[in-house]
């Protein structure tokens, strides 16, 4: 009869790494998770991070560290099963309302995000930050784009490039 | 990794401030790929500032926008009577609403009178003015880009069909490949005898080899 256990190497409690915020905060977290930074994968496969050591990550502060481990921790399991093609829809439903909440975020907290996801490269959380960041402009107009973004006022030049612009594509302000 | 962009990466400032991510071409370039394929929404972003101009006018750009959005939204139509006359515009009616709306007036002082659109693909619509014997490529949405090219010697316009991204042009005894959006022809080397033509692929690739093309000279330098 073959074994109940199926691991190929891994067996027993999953294997932890250790994570180091800008600001010395210390995460433990599951390896399978930190690996969904492609900038961490590699130090992870060498066997970094694991018992006292820990990767320090001077760019990621400890707040932003956190939400992007929540991410992690939670898309893990998915990206295990290879971006997930046999996940049911109930799997695929809630990953997405877990999407939706957790870009439902102040703008600086969303900024930090985008940042820490393209410095540890993860590649869901970076389109997951860039499309919450093209949702909040779509639709509005140039003005109402840069205010959202807190943009300064256009100069009086930028105005009246912006105005002769738009004269020419009218249909597309109205 | 297709839709991964970048124009220039530029060095990640050392302490994430909060405008960071859109003072990266890069980081800016994601975002803006995933705004809705209407065609406001490019006319609208390039106009927030110069930089998001530059960005959005850089051809790597557009082909990100493009392939992150496969399925183009469909504007409208074009139709003419159904007795041809040389006197009337070409009518457009569009399907989207405002801001996507792209209002049909905006369409007939561009074209010359009594054209007719023979196929649009890839944003671009081929016209046909018999009256001037020539070809025109045309953009609508952004009315650049136009070019002209006299119909090649022996065509009289015998007949059309879709190609790919192309329309597949035949006359008694050739046959013109046109790209519309390079707005380039290309003769084959085959000839035919009269008859209808119909292009046969063993698949539809999504690249093209381009180099092949004969570009026929400009009629008019628009």
């Amino acid at each position: 009869m073959a074994a109940p256990e199926s691991g190929d190497g891994n067996n027993g409690a999953a294997r932890m790494v250790t994570l180091i915020s800008s600001d010395n905060t210390r995460f433990e977290v599951e390896a399978a998770a930190a690996s969904l930074s492609q900038t961490l994968q590699l130090t992870i496969l060498d066997g970094g991070g694991g018992g006292g050591d820990g990767i320090p990550l001077p760019n990621v502060d400890s707040a932003t560290l956190s939400k992007v481990l929540e991410y992690c921790i939670k898309h893990a399991p998915a990206a295990a099963n290879g971006g997930a093609p046999n996940a049911t829809a109930v799997d695929r439903a809630e990953l997405e309302r877990f999407d939706n909440e957790f870009v439902n975020i102040d703008q600086s907290v969303l900024y930090s995000l985008i940042m820490a996801a393209h410095n540890l490269e993860i590649e869901g959380l970076q389109s997951l930050v860039a499309k919450k960041v093209a949702d909040m402009i779509k639709g509005k107009s140039p003005m109402e784009i840069r205010r959202t973004l807190g943009f300064p006022d256009p100069t009086p030049e930028e105005q009246a490039e912006m105005n002769a612009h738009m004269l020419e594509y009218g249909w597309a302000y109205e | 990794m297709s839709e991964h962009f970048e124009i220039s990466r530029r060095r990640r400032a050392s302490s994430p401030s909060s405008a960071a991510p859109l003072d990266n071409d890069d980081l800016l370039g994601q975002i803006l790929i995933r705004l809705p394929p209407g065609p406001s929404t490019l006319p609208r972003a390039s106009l927030v500032c110069k930089r998001w101009r530059r960005l959005i006018s850089d051809p790597d750009f557009l082909r990100s926008f493009r392939t992150h959005h496969r399925k183009p939204p469909l504007l409208g139509f074009f139709y003419h009577d159904r007795a041809f006359d040389l006197r009337r515009n070409i009518d457009f009616t569009p399907v989207l609403d405002p801001p996507d709306r792209i209002p049909a007036v905006r369409f007939f002082e561009q074209l010359v009178k009594g054209s007719e659109v023979i196929g649009c693909r890839h944003g671009r619509v081929l016209v046909i003015s018999r009256k001037r014997r020539r070809f025109q490529v045309w953009d609508p949405v952004t009315a650049g880009d136009l070019r002209c090219v006299a119909f090649p010697p022996p065509f009289r316009g015998k007949g059309l069909a879709e190609y790919v991204n192309s329309m597949f042009l035949w006359t008694n005894d050739e046959v013109f490949i046109v790209d519309l959006e390079l707005a380039k022809f290309k003769k084959l080397p085959q000839r035919i005898s009269y008859c209808s033509c119909h292009p046969f692929t063993s698949f539809c690739a999504a690249g093209k080899e381009y180099d092949w093309y004969i570009e026929l000279p400009p009629l008019i330098p628009f």
